[in-house]
C-alpha cells in the first residue's frame, strides 16, 4: 500500500492555494489529517504488547528497525471495539513532540481519500459533541453531504498516556515514592 | 619552489606551518620530533629546515650540529623557531650551526618572506 | 596571504588540552625527575607558542608565567614543594577553563587568572630576590642595550642632516659563511625589496686555482640601497636593512652607512652633496676597501637601475661567480633541483616512520554511533535469514550452498559488530586518571594523607559507558576520602600505616567491566548505620537484619551516616544517586565492609550499552530479555516448595534464604482469566499431589533477591537495544526494546526496576518477611 501522492481534481484553482490531507475511517466517521504527516501505510500484523499502558496503546512493531508505539484510535476515543482484519490499516505518522519527531503508527478502519482543502473551506470546530474532544480536531469541512474532521494529530498523540513530559513527571514520582 | 623539513611535536603548529607553506607552492615533510626528522634526512635533501627548539629526546639545538654532521645538510639553511630569542638562545644556536631563528608567534607573511630570504623568492 | 588559521585552532585546542592532562599527571606524580620537569615544560611551552601563534593573547601571557616557573624548576634555582606543585595544578585548571572558555566564546574568569598569576610572580620574585647569581648576567644584558641605545643615537642625529635616501653596505662574508646555510644571493633579493640596490662585486681575495676551496667563500660585497622613493623613517629602513643581515652579522663584516641625504632645501642641495660624498668616500674606504683601492681595476662598479634590473644584475653578478667557483651548493643540482625530485621516496619513508599519527584518523563519535546501529540492523536480518534458512533446512529442502553462506554470514557478522564496538572502546585510564589529582586536592583539603593506587586502567571499555561512570566513582572515592579515611593520628592510634590508601582497579569479567573502589578506613560502622535507619523510618526498630541487609541500606535514599553533610561528598546526593546511575547504566554495585580495615565497593558495568547479554524468556507467549548481568541463576522449583503469605506473596528457600517471588505474569496483568484458570488448575493439581515444576529465574540488585517465575526459557544471547523513548518514552521496569529474529519486538526488561517495584509492594508485609526469617 501506498500514499495515493495525487490529489483528487475536483477542488480547481483551489487546489494550489490549500493544504492536501489524508482521510480515514473511523466508526463510519471520516477523519483527515495533514497528509505531509503521513510516512507510509501498512496493513495490521500483531504487535507487542508494553504491560501497564493503557488499552488503546496495542504495543510496539518493528519498523524497518525504528520501534515505533500503535495506538487504536476506536480505543482512544472509546469507540465501540472490533476485530481487526485485512482491511485494518496503520498509519505511520510523524508527531511533533516539542522540538522532537517521533514515529507513531494509528489503527483506523480504513483508509478513504486524498483531498485539497483551502483554509476558507475549513470551519471552526464546535465545542461539544463528537466521538473526539474538540482538543483534538483543528475544524471541520462540509463536503458534499459529508462532513469531515480535520484531526490536530500532535495534540492528540501528545495527550494522555502518550505525552512524553507527563512520562517524566510520572516517573519521578515513581521514582521518590519506591521504598 | 623549495623543499622543506618542518620539525615540530605540536601537531596544530606543524599542520599550520606546512598549510602555509604548501600554499605558497613549497614541497614540505613534517616530523614530529628531531629522531623523527634525522630519519627522515637520511633519505631526503631539503633547502631548508624549519625546526622547533623544545622537543623531546632530540630537540632543535641538538638536530641542528646532527644534521651540520651529515653531508647533505652542510650548507641548508636551518631556522629555528622558538619563542624567545633570547642571546643565550641564538649564541647555542649559531654554534650548533642555525642559520637564523623564527620568534613564535609570527605571522604568516613574516614566515613566507624569511623562506624567501633564504631559499629565494618563489618563481 | 590566504591561509585561515582558525582552521587549526580545533587541533591546537585538542593538542592543548592534552598537553594539560600530561602536565597534570606528572605533577601528581612528582619526584623531581628532570624528564618529568621537561615533559611540563615542554606541554607549557606548546601551550604558550600556539597560545601566542592563534591569537589567544591572555593564555599566551598566562602560560608565560607557568613556564617562567618551570624554567625556574628546570635550571634549579626553584626548589619544588607542595605550595608550588599546588599553583602549578590550579595553573592547570587556569589554562583548562582559559581553554574552553575561548573554544566557547566565553568571558575569561579574571579574578581567578590575576590570582593564581599573582601567586606566580609571588614565587619568582621571592626567587629572584635569593638569585645573587643573577646579577652579573643582568649587567652583561645591561651593557648590550647600552650599545643598542648608542646605535640609535647616531641614526637620530643623522636624521637630523635630512632623511637618508642612500645606503652603502659593505658586506664581507667570512669564507666559511656556506656552512651556515646562509645564502648571499637571497640576502640581496631580500634587500630589493626594500628599495632598488645596485652591487659591486669585489673578487680580489680569491685565491690561485690550487689553493681554491668550493665550499668557501672568497668574495665580498659594496651594495647600494636607493631608498629616495621609500616613504619610511630613516630609522625604520636600517631596522629593515639590519633584520636582513641579522644572520650573518656572526659570519661577516658588515658595515651600513647613510651614503646619501634628501636635501634639506634646493639653495643648499650642492652642499648637502658635498657632505654626502665626502661621507661617502670615508666610508667605503674606512674598512676593507681600504685594501681595495690598490687593485682598483678589480672593482667593478654596477649602474644604478630600477628594481627590475637590479635583481638580473644581481642575478648575473653572482652567476658569474658561480661559473668560478662551483661552490654554491643551492646552485648546484644537489643542492637545488634534487630534493624537489626525491621527495617521494622520502615523503613515503616520513610516512612510515610518523604511522602512529598518519595511520590514525578521528571520527566523529555520531557517526560512531550510526555505524553501530547500522551494523544492528545488520544482526537482525541475519538471525532473521538463519532462522529462514532453519526453516527450508526443517522442511527438508537442504541446500548445502545456502547453510554454509549462512553461517558464513553469522560469524562475519559478529565480527564486525565485535570489530565496531571495539572502535568505541578506550581504556579506562581516561577516567581514573582524573581521580589522582582529586585525591590529591580532596586529601589536602581534609588534612588527610592518602595516595591512590591504580591498576587495570588499560582495561577498555565504551565511550558513553565511561563517560557516565565517572560520576558515580568520582563520588564513591570523595565519600572514601571524606568518610572511609581516618585522619594519620587517628591510623597511626588504630596501628595503620599513617598514610591511607585507596585503590582502583578495573578488570574483565564475563563480558562486564568490573571496577573496584577499595579503601583502607576504617570501614562501616554497622551499628551506626542501624540507628540512623530506624532513625530516617527505613527500618523498624525491631526488625532483625543481616549484616548484607545493613550494608546495603547505605544505598537507600535518604541515608546518610555523617550528620552533617560535609561540603565534600555534596549536599543531597547520596549512595542512592549513585546507585540509580549505575542501574541506568544497565549495571550493579555491590559493597563489602570490615570494621576497622576498610570498605570495598564494586561496580559491574556492561562494556556497551548498545547491547546486552540477555536471556530471551516467555510470558504468556510474549518474548521478553531479562539482561544477563542481573541473573544470578534459574532453578526449577517444586509447587510445594513454594510458600505463600497473606495469600498472595510467595517465597521460596533459596540457598538459607528467603526470596520473594514475582510473577512476571501477574505483574503485567495479561489477561486475568488467563492465570486465574491456571491457577485454579495448579490447584487441582496440587490436591492431585502431581507436583507441578516451576521455572524460576533468580535475581539480584544490591544485594537484593528476588525470583521471577516465567513460562519458558529461550536463547541466551547478544540483543542490540533499542530505546523505547525514541518514538515513545521510557517505561519504568523495562530497558528498551530489542528485534528478534523473526522481525518481532522483545522488551527488554530492567530488573532493578522491577524488584524495587516489589520491595514497594512487599513493604507492607515486611513484619511478616521477618518473621518468616525467624
Amino acid at each position: 500500500m501506498s500514499v495515493p501522492q495525487q490529489a483528487h481534481d475536483n477542488q480547481g484553482v483551489e487546489e494550489i492555494e490549500g493544504k492536501q490531507y489524508l482521510s480515514f475511517l473511523l466508526d463510519n466517521e471520516e477523519y483527515a489529517i495533514d497528509i505531509l504527516r503521513v510516512q507510509e501505510l501498512r496493513g495490521w500484523v500483531p504487535v507487542t504488547r508494553v504491560p501497564d499502558m493503557p488499552e488503546y496503546l496495542k504495543g510496539v512493531l518493528n519498523l524497518r528497525g525504528a520501534i515505533i508505539p500503535v495506538i487504536d484510535l476506536r480505543e482512544r476515543f472509546s469507540l465501540p471495539e472490533v476485530s481487526y482484519s485485512p482491511t485494518t490499516v496503520v498509519i505511520v505518522i510523524n508527531v511533533m513532540s516539542g522540538d522532537t519527531e517521533r514515529i507513531m503508527g494509528i489503527i483506523v478502519d480504513a483508509v478513504a481519500e486524498t483531498y485539497v482543502f483551502s483554509e476558507q473551506q475549513v470551519q471552526a470546530a464546535p465545542q461539544v459533541g463528537g466521538a473526539i474532544h474538540s482538543d483534538f480536531i483543528t475544524g471541520l469541512v462540509a463536503l458534499d453531504e459529508r462532513m469531515i474532521v480535520l484531526m490536530d494529530i500532535d495534540a492528540l498523540m501528545n495527550s494522555e498516556e502518550l505525552s512524553i513530559n507527563l512520562s517524566k513527571q510520572e516517573t519521578e514520582q515513581e521514582a521518590l515514592s519506591v521504598e | 619552489m623549495a623543499s622543506i623539513l618542518v620539525v615540530d611535536d605540536s601537531v596544530s603548529l606543524r599542520s599550520m606551518l606546512k598549510e602555509i607553506l604548501s600554499q605558497e607552492g613549497h614541497n614540505v615533510l613534517d616530523a614530529s620530533d628531531g629522531e623523527n626528522a634525522l630519519d627522515i634526512a637520511q633519505d631526503a635533501k631539503f633547502d631548508l629546515v624549519l625546526t622547533d627548539v623544545n622537543m623531546p629526546i632530540i630537540d632543535g639545538i641538538e638536530l641542528c650540529r646532527e644534521l651540520r654532521q651529515m653531508e647533505d645538510f652542510r650548507f641548508t639553511p636551518i631556522l629555528i623557531i622558538t619563542t624567545e630569542a633570547t642571546d643565550d638562545m641564538k649564541r647555542s644556536g649559531k654554534q650548533a650551526g642555525a642559520t637564523g631563528w623564527l620568534v613564535k608567534p609570527f605571522d604568516p607573511d613574516k614566515l613566507l618572506s624569511t623562506v624567501n630570504l633564504l631559499c629565494g623568492k618563489p618563481k | 596571504m590566504s591561509v585561515d588559521l582558525s582552521q587549526f585552532i580545533g587541533e591546537f585546542l585538542q593538542e592543548s588540552y592534552e598537553g594539560l592532562d600530561l602536565m597534570e599527571s606528572c605533577l601528581l606524580a612528582f619526584d623531581n625527575d628532570p624528564e618529568q620537569v621537561d615533559s611540563i615544560f615542554r606541554a607549557a611551552h606548546s601551550i604558550k607558542g600556539g597560545a601566542g601563534t592563534f591569537g589567544f593573547v591572555d593564555v599566551a601571557a598566562f602560560t608565560h608565567n607557568v613556564e617562567t616557573l618551570l624554567d625556574e624548576i628546570r635550571k634549579l634555582t626553584i626548589e619544588v614543594d607542595d605550595e608550588i606543585i599546588n599553583v602549578l595544578l590550579e595553573s592547570v585548571d587556569i589554562l583548562r577553563n582559559m581553554l574552553r572558555a575561548t573554544e566557547q566564546d566565553e568571558p575569561q574568569n579574571t579574578t581567578q587568572i590575576d590570582a593564581v598569576s599573582k601567586q606566580l610572580e609571588h614565587i619568582l620574585a621571592l626567587n629572584l630576590q635569593e638569585e645573587t647569581s643573577n646579577e652579573n648576567q643582568a649587567a652583561i644584558d645591561h651593557d648590550e642595550e647600552q650599545e643598542e641605545s648608542l646605535e640609535l643615537t647616531e641614526v637620530s642625529s643623522l636624521e637630523q642632516q635630512g632623511a637618508v635616501i642612500e645606503w652603502q653596505i659593505n658586506f664581507s662574508p667570512k669564507p666559511q659563511i656556506l656552512q651556515s646555510g646562509n645564502e648571499p644571493m637571497f640576502i640581496f633579493e631580500a634587500l630589493a625589496e626594500i628599495a632598488p640596490v645596485s652591487i659591486t662585486v669585489v673578487y680580489d681575495q680569491l685565491p690561485s686555482k690550487d689553493q681554491f676551496d668550493s665550499e668557501q667563500l672568497y668574495i665580498s660585497w659594496v651594495l647600494t640601497l636607493n631608498t629616495q622613493e621609500l616613504d619610511q623613517t630613516t630609522e625604520y629602513i636600517r631596522e629593515q636593512i639590519n633584520e636582513v643581515f641579522e644572520w650573518v652579522e656572526d659570519f661577516s663584516d658588515i658595515e651600513i652607512t647613510p651614503s646619501r641625504y634628501a636635501p634639506k632645501n634646493i639653495v643648499q642641495a650642492s652642499v648637502d652633496l658635498a657632505v654626502e660624498i665626502e661621507t661617502d668616500t670615508d666610508k667605503a674606504t674606512a674598512s676593507n676597501a681600504a685594501q681595495n683601492e690598490p687593485g682598483n681595476e678589480n672593482k667593478e662598479q654596477a649602474v644604478p637601475q630600477a628594481l627590475q634590473d637590479t635583481l638580473n644584475d644581481s642575478d648575473a653578478a653572482t652567476a658569474n661567480l658561480v661559473d668560478v667557483c662551483d661552490g654554491d651548493p643551492l646552485k648546484s643540482d644537489a643542492g637545488k633541483k634534487s630534493p624537489a625530485k626525491e621527495a617521494d621516496p622520502a615523503k613515503s619513508k616520513a610516512t612510515k616512520h610518523q604511522g602512529a599519527e598518519i595511520n590514525s584518523v578521528r571520527v566523529d563519535i555520531e557517526r560512531l554511533d550510526e555505524l553501530m546501529n547500522r551494523v544492528g540492523e545488520l544482526v537482525v536480518t541475519q538471525a532473521m535469514l538463519s532462522q529462514a534458512g532453519k526453516e527450508v533446512a526443517k522442511s527438508g529442502m537442504h541446500n548445502q550452498r545456502l547453510e554454509q553462506g549462512l553461517l558464513q554470514l553469522e560469524s562475519n557478522t559478529r565480527d564486525l559488530q565485535q570489530d565496531v564496538m571495539r572502535m568505541r572502546m578506550l581504556p579506562i585510564s581516561f577516567v581514573f586518571n582524573r581521580y589522582l589529582r582529586l585525591v590529591h586536592d580532596i586529601s589536602s583539603k581534609l588534612g588527610k594523607k592518602v595516595s591512590l593506587k591504580i591498576t587495570g586502567e588499560q582495561t577498555e571499555i565504551d565511550k558513553t559507558v565511561m563517560e557516565k561512570i565517572g560520576d558515580p566513582l568520582t563520588h564513591l572515592i570523595r565519600n572514601a576520602l571524606d568518610h572511609g579515611m581516618e585522619t594519620s593520628q587517628e591510623r597511626i592510634d588504630a596501628g595503620k600505616a599513617a598514610k591511607g590508601v585507596i585503590a582502583l582497579n578495573a578488570y574483565h569479567h564475563n563480558g562486564f567491566i568490573v571496577i573496584d573502589v577499595i579503601d583502607d578506613g576504617r570501614g562501616l560502622n554497622l551499628e551506626k548505620i542501624q540507628q540512623k535507619a530506624i532513625q530516617k523510618k527505613l527500618i523498624m526498630p525491631d526488625q532483625q537484619l543481616s549484616d548484607d541487609e545493613l550494608k546495603n541500606l547505605i544505598f537507600k535514599p535518604g541515608f546518610s551516616t555523617v550528620d552533617q553533610l560535609s561540603e565534600l561528598s555534596g549536599r543531597g546526593v547520596g549512595m542512592d544517586v549513585v546507585l540509580r546511575n549505575i542501574e541506568s547504566l544497565g549495571g550493579q554495585i555491590s559493597v563489602d565492609s570490615h570494621q576497622g580495615h576498610g570498605t570495598s565497593f564494586s561496580v559491574k558495568v556492561p562494556l556497551t550499552l548498545a547491547i546486552i547479554e540477555g536471556q530471551l524468556i516467555k510470558i504468556n507467549e510474549e518474548n521478553y530479555v531479562i539482561p544477563l548481568v542481573s541473573i544470578i541463576e534459574t532453578i526449577l522449583v517444586k509447587s510445594g516448595d513454594i510458600k505463600r503469605l497473606a495469600d498472595h506473596d510467595e517465597f521460596i528457600n533459596y540457598r538459607d534464604e528467603y526470596i520473594h517471588l514475582i510473577n512476571l505474569a501477574h505483574l503485567f496483568s495479561y489477561e486475568k482469566e488467563h492465570i486465574d484458570a491456571a491457577n485454579n488448575e495448579q490447584m487441582e493439581l496440587e490436591q492431585d499431589n502431581i507436583e507441578e515444576v516451576k521455572l524460576i529465574i533468580v535475581v539480584e540488585s544490591v544485594g537484593k533477591k528476588v525470583g521471577f517465575i516465567v513460562d519458558q526459557l529461550a536463547a541466551q544471547q547478544q540483543f542490540v537495544v533499542k530505546p523505547l523513548e525514541t518514538n515513545f518514552k521510557k517505561i519504568p521496569g523495562i530497558v528498551g526494546g530489542t528485534i528478534l529474529g523473526d522481525g518481532s519486538v522483545a522488551l527488554i526488561l530492567d530488573s532493578a526496576g522491577l524488584i524495587s517495584h516489589c520491595e514497594q509492594l512487599s513493604s507492607q508485609d515486611q513484619s511478616d518477611t521477618s518473621a518468616l526469617k525467624r
